[in-house]
């Protein structure tokens, strides 16, 4: 008896880890609207096309980043040119009802030009494949300005600290850019030191204006995350059940970020911060091949 | 080694720069009605200024998708010795076709007034149809620049010395009064009384048993007041100036500020709110600013004919 019941589960957890496991092997991507900006002043313009999705397990992804390997245009135009100084883009939150689709971003391809290739592939953060993903942090209401810990965190080099409001508006002062960090910004980017002392002034005027102060909703956290491996911060009850944000707004870096998540309630005392993060199982790369895509 | 959070806020605030860039579209658009463009076609006949319009650049977006459309945008640049006394400017498009023959005057696209900008030059755009992805060139562009030139007429600025040491009290001005135009600048503390009054008149109408006809209609009325005092007080910045402005015959065409020897203070953007304008300044405006208001008057109007050929695309 207790051998079949063992083979009924060692079967069961077969069966949901394989369909895990198994989970991306049909998702495909194609190409969705294109978008070719042409301007006559050097900068600004490009071609966009968007990542269409497709799949059976598509709900089980719920985040994703590209890398583009090579593009060009019909008339032999190279549209990519990768760099030495290309840093892995982030993973951005994906939802297969998501409004806008993802998007490449290109150079401009020949105006006489009519369709464009494109290879690459496409990383798919799938947490069903792997628990550890999900990190959950009981109490932290009741430890703030202290980093939360486990082994997970440290090993995956991240840091995340749960901050009080005063810690926050330090922090946010502190992280704020200053002229000369600006002026830098501007210089590297090419402009004129006219446009850069304009920018300094909207710095100003936008930093005189402010963001809503944190309210008694507000859950503040900063994280250190210097590989790029937190795809979401959330908040749950007790019990599990996510806590509703209709607010969230971030700034700064993976080297250093500030997080602003605005419930819809004042938490519980008991609320954990529930961190998902991207591991090794939880990644699945599926080829990006885009032939004779029509330019419009 | 760039900051870490420069990257991030730049995006963050480029796009609030496009929502305050947007607003100043908008409010002068807002500003000048159907009468303003009569009133420019009668003053053409009197004095044509010297003005030329040239191409300073184009944008062609081109897209598969739905919305927004594929459209062409050109940017015009007014230059000449009336240049700096335009101070807006609205083209129209009468002709406009590409190399291959397509026409691309049609678009979906209505722009209103446009503003200088900082250097004191209008650069007004242009929307137009997509051209066809094979054309090089757009073989003629045709149409009428519409002008407002405050300088042609001096019953078309009203000046108000000293516009900070004026706040809170109602401007007594009688070529303004004339129009039937009443203008008062707030403090925070005007702006809070105002929004208490906004709150007593919601209160008093809340009171009322009847909800409907005319009385449903003034509890909308008080609703709409405090939620834009509301809005009002959460945009406003420090250096900001708000004006209350109550101009029925809509005749104000926009309002600026100057220093005592006429020095332009520039300022980043007009918001145009239910009655209210907040001219948005970078910086704390000078004790001795002077508030000029700029009025719709048949002779500040004119406009001029533009023909433009083998406009290269990008």
């Amino acid at each position: 008896m207790k051998t079949r019941r063992a083979i009924a589960l060692t079967w069961v957890f077969l069966s949901c880890g394989a369909a895990s496991l198994m989970a991306a092997d049909d998702v495909k991507v194609a190409p969705g609207a294109v978008e070719d900006e042409r301007s006559s002043d050097a900068r600004g313009g490009g071609l966009t096309i968007g990542l269409k999705l497709t799949g059976g397990s598509l709900a089980e992804v719920k985040a994703i980043r590209w890398r583009v390997k090579s593009a060009r245009d019909d008339r032999g135009t190279s549209l990519y040119k990768a760099s030495k100084d290309d840093k892995p883009r982030d993973f951005e939150e994906f939802a297969p009802d998501r409004h806008q689709e993802p998007r490449l971003l290109l150079s401009s391809p020949s105006r006489d030009a009519s369709t464009v290739d494109v290879s690459g592939e496409v990383e798919l953060f799938i947490p069903a494949r792997d628990a550890a993903t999900r990190q959950r942090f009981e109490g932290f209401l009741g430890r703030l300005d202290k980093p939360v810990s486990s082994s997970s965190l440290k090993s995956a080099k991240v840091e995340v600290t749960p901050l009080s409001a005063s810690a926050y508006k330090e922090r946010e002062r502190k992280n704020r850019p200053s002229p000369e960090d600006i002026k830098a910004e501007g210089k590297k980017h090419g402009a004129s030191e006219a446009e850069i002392q304009q920018a300094i002034k909207m710095f100003e005027a936008l930093a005189a204006l402010g963001g809503e102060a944190p309210g008694e909703n507000s859950i503040l956290v900063e994280t250190k995350d210097p590989e790029g491996r937190i795809i979401s911060i959330d908040v749950v009850a007790a019990d599990g059940t996510e806590l509703r944000a209709p607010s969230r707004g971030s700034s700064g870096a993976k080297e250093v970020k500030l997080f602003k998540i605005d419930l819809a309630e004042k938490p519980p005392a008991n609320a954990a911060l529930l961190v998902t993060m991207r591991t090794s199982k939880s990644v699945v790369t599926v080829p990006l091949s885009f032939k004779e895509v029509a330019l419009p | 080694m760039s900051h870490p959070f420069v990257s991030i806020e730049r995006a963050r605030w480029t796009a609030a720069l496009a929502v305050l860039v947007f607003a100043t579209a908008m409010s002068g658009s807002a500003a000048p009605g159907r009468k303003g463009r009569l009133s420019a076609a009668s003053a053409t006949a009197a004095a044509a200024p010297k003005v030329e319009i040239s191409v300073e650049s184009l944008l062609d977006r081109r897209t598969t998708a739905d919305f927004p459309h594929s459209s062409l945008t050109v940017s015009l640049v007014l230059q000449g010795e009336d240049a700096r006394a335009v101070k807006a400017a609205r083209p129209r498009v009468t002709r406009a076709v590409d190399d291959t023959g397509r026409s691309v005057t049609e678009t979906t696209m209505v722009r209103g007034w446009q503003e200088a900008r900082g250097d004191g030059l209008v650069t007004p755009q242009l929307d137009l149809g997509s051209p066809s992805r094979k054309a090089k060139a757009l073989s003629a562009v045709e149409g009428v620049v519409e002008m407002y030139l405050p300088s042609r007429d001096p019953a078309a600025t009203v000046k108000i010395d000293r516009i900070l040491s004026r706040k809170d009290k109602p401007l007594a001005v009688p070529a303004l009064a004339s129009l039937k135009v009443r203008v008062r600048p707030l403090s925070k503390a005007g702006l809070e009384r105002e929004k208490k009054e906004a709150e007593a008149k919601k209160k008093a109408q809340a009171g009322n048993k009847k909800k409907d006809g005319v009385e449903g209609l003034a509890e909308g009325i008080a609703d709409v007041l405090v939620s834009t005092i509301e809005s009002l007080f959460s945009t406003v910045g420090e250096n900001d100036l708000i004006l209350k402005v109550d101009d029925p015959g809509e005749k104000i065409f926009s309002f600026e500020l100057a220093a005592p020897d006429g020095t332009p203070i520039s300022s980043y953007a007009t918001t145009n709110l239910e009655g209210f304008r907040i001219i948005r300044m970078f910086e704390p405006i000078p004790a001795n600013a002077n508030l000029l208001v700029r009025l719709k008057t048949s002779k500040s109007f004119a406009e001029i004919p533009f023909s433009l050929a083998d406009v290269k695309l990008p």
